[in-house]
């Protein structure tokens, strides 16, 4: 069973990347992807007039309990009330995580608000998905230091390292038992195979970055990337089965 | 569904991954792979001139199978001859990688060379979306200055992972007629699925980038695009077909 561990939904009046629910499960389904996470691109708490990005993601979720599984995409910056919303997003909506974009909203990984964030995550039993790649405030040498902050918390390294960061993701995650890399957009299975052997492969999850990125594609990198049968069960699927448990 | 690779990286490799000949029909072989554009890696000794003439070598051993790009450092005296002696010799246009030779690419001494392949009638590619050297702005001054020039950018001249370089590689498309976007390692497959709908399949073409990329993963991306058979059929090979003047199949 195939388990998507990073795609995104968006419902935002106007945004370029609208991207309704039904086109990540299409996709899903030429696929044979069972279940995803789903986020949205746009940070909560913020000021989208009647638009509630968190509220998006919980219906979805309602309407799609044995496919979708709702991360919380948040703003560090907003301080106490990114963390009551999250925390709320968890307990009372039944989302399994938490996302963070540390390059939309500028901050570092490892500054006291985001360290916040991560505790809470720890605290609910909930992983935490960064946004891992080229970019300011998210390379793994950065996001390093957060983990570090909160070795309690399972953080996920998204996309681990881009283009031009992955083996220093995976020299992080060496560095770091907390830390996990997940797959998606990220070109190199030779890649994915080396974390395997450097990091085991409870270690690395797939997943897609989709709709923009085509899930069926990012699947048959991991295909590519020459992993034995058990080692692409847990990478496919069962990790992340682990860290957000089995359907309703 | 025949394809060509219009970006083949090929021989002694100072990063680790070289390609011989045979390393290259056999990963064509097993993906089928009709045609390669060889494009010179950076060999170990960094002297593009020998990589580009055992890349025209393999040419001339494979005609149907082969063609070569001409890679030229624009900072070394004699570029410009250079590339003149690699055209002559049959390359099939210019390929500069603005990264790897440390220029950005709209710098003006690239002007005699561009000249030239305007005066050539031949392509130059760009290894495209790298900050500071070749994002998609600097990629499009460059085509403003040289108008009859078709420019290839690689990647789409977009390889950023937070999608924050799609829309500037999306209004190079749109204000220069003369630039394709080649496919390796893009961002997004549903960037190249949208810039067809936008600008036509006729802009688009496969290239692998590989190595450091996957030919397999990089095959796939026209492959399996979410798009009518015959546009996927010109981004995969009739494109390039066109662009490098390969003969006409029967």
């Amino acid at each position: 069973m195939i388990l998507d561990a990073h795609t995104h939904i968006e419902g935002l009046p106007g945004c370029t990347w609208k991207d309704p629910p039904e086109d990540i499960l299409r996709l899903m389904d030429e696929a044979d992807i069972a279940r995803a996470v789903v986020m949205t691109y746009v940070d909560a708490p913020g000021d989208f007039g009647a638009y509630d990005p968190v509220g998006y993601v919980a219906e979805a979720v309602a309407k799609w309990p044995d496919r979708l599984i709702g991360f919380a995409r948040m703003d560090p910056t907003k301080g106490e009330a990114a963390v009551r919303a999250f925390t709320k997003a968890v307990r009372e909506y039944g989302f399994r995580g938490l996302k963070l974009h540390p390059f939309g909203y500028r901050a570092p990984p490892d500054g006291a608000e985001t360290v916040a964030l991560l505790e809470a995550a720890a605290a609910l039993k909930v992983p935490a998905l960064f946004h891992c790649g080229d970019e300011d405030y998210t390379t793994p040498l950065q996001l390093g230091r957060a983990a570090a902050k909160v070795p309690a918390a399972t953080v996920i390294f998204g996309h681990m390292g881009g283009y031009f960061h992955v083996r220093e993701a995976i020299r992080v995650a060496k560095a770091h038992p907390n830390v996990v890399l997940e797959t998606s957009a990220s070109p190199y299975p030779d890649l994915i195979r080396l974390a395997v052997r450097e990091l085991g492969p409870e270690r690395v999850l797939f997943a897609s970055d989709g709709p923009g990125c085509d899930p069926k594609l990012e699947v048959k990198k991991v295909l590519l990337a020459d992993l034995e049968r058990p080692e692409l069960e847990l990478v496919l699927g069962r990790n992340l089965e682990r860290l957000v448990g089995k359907a309703p | 569904m025949r394809a060509v690779d219009l970006h083949a990286p090929f021989g002694a490799s100072l990063h680790g991954h070289p390609v011989t000949r045979r390393d290259m029909l056999r990963g064509m072989d097993r993906l089928g792979i009709a045609v390669s554009a060889l494009v010179p890696q950076k060999p170990p000794g960094y002297r593009l001139g020998p990589a580009t003439r055992a890349a025209l070598a393999a040419a001339a051993r494979h005609p149907d199978r082969f063609r070569a790009w001409a890679r030229v450092d624009p900072w070394q005296p004699g570029a410009a001859a250079e590339l003149a002696e690699a055209l002559d010799r049959g390359a099939c246009g210019l390929f500069l990688h603005p990264l790897e030779e440390l220029f950005p690419v709209n710098d003006p001494r690239l002007d005699p060379l561009l000249g030239l392949c305007g005066a050539r009638r031949v392509p130059a590619m760009v290894a495209g979306g790298h900050v500071r050297y070749s994002t998609a702005w600097q990629i499009g001054e460059l085509a403003a200055r040289h108008p009859g020039v078709t420019i290839v950018a690689t990647s789409g001249g977009q390889i950023n992972i937070s999608g924050i370089a799609l829309g500037e590689a999306e209004t190079m498309l749109a204000e220069h007629a003369n630039v394709l976007m080649e496919t390796s390692g893009i961002y997004r497959e549903d960037f190249i699925e949208d810039m067809a709908k936008r600008f036509g399949a006729g802009r688009i073409l496969f290239g692998s980038g590989a190595p450091p990329y996957d030919k397999a993963l990089e095959l796939h991306r026209g492959l399996w695009a979410h798009l009518p058979e015959l546009d996927r059929a010109r981004i995969l090979a009739g494109n390039a077909e066109r662009l490098l003047k390969l003969p006409r199949r029967e």
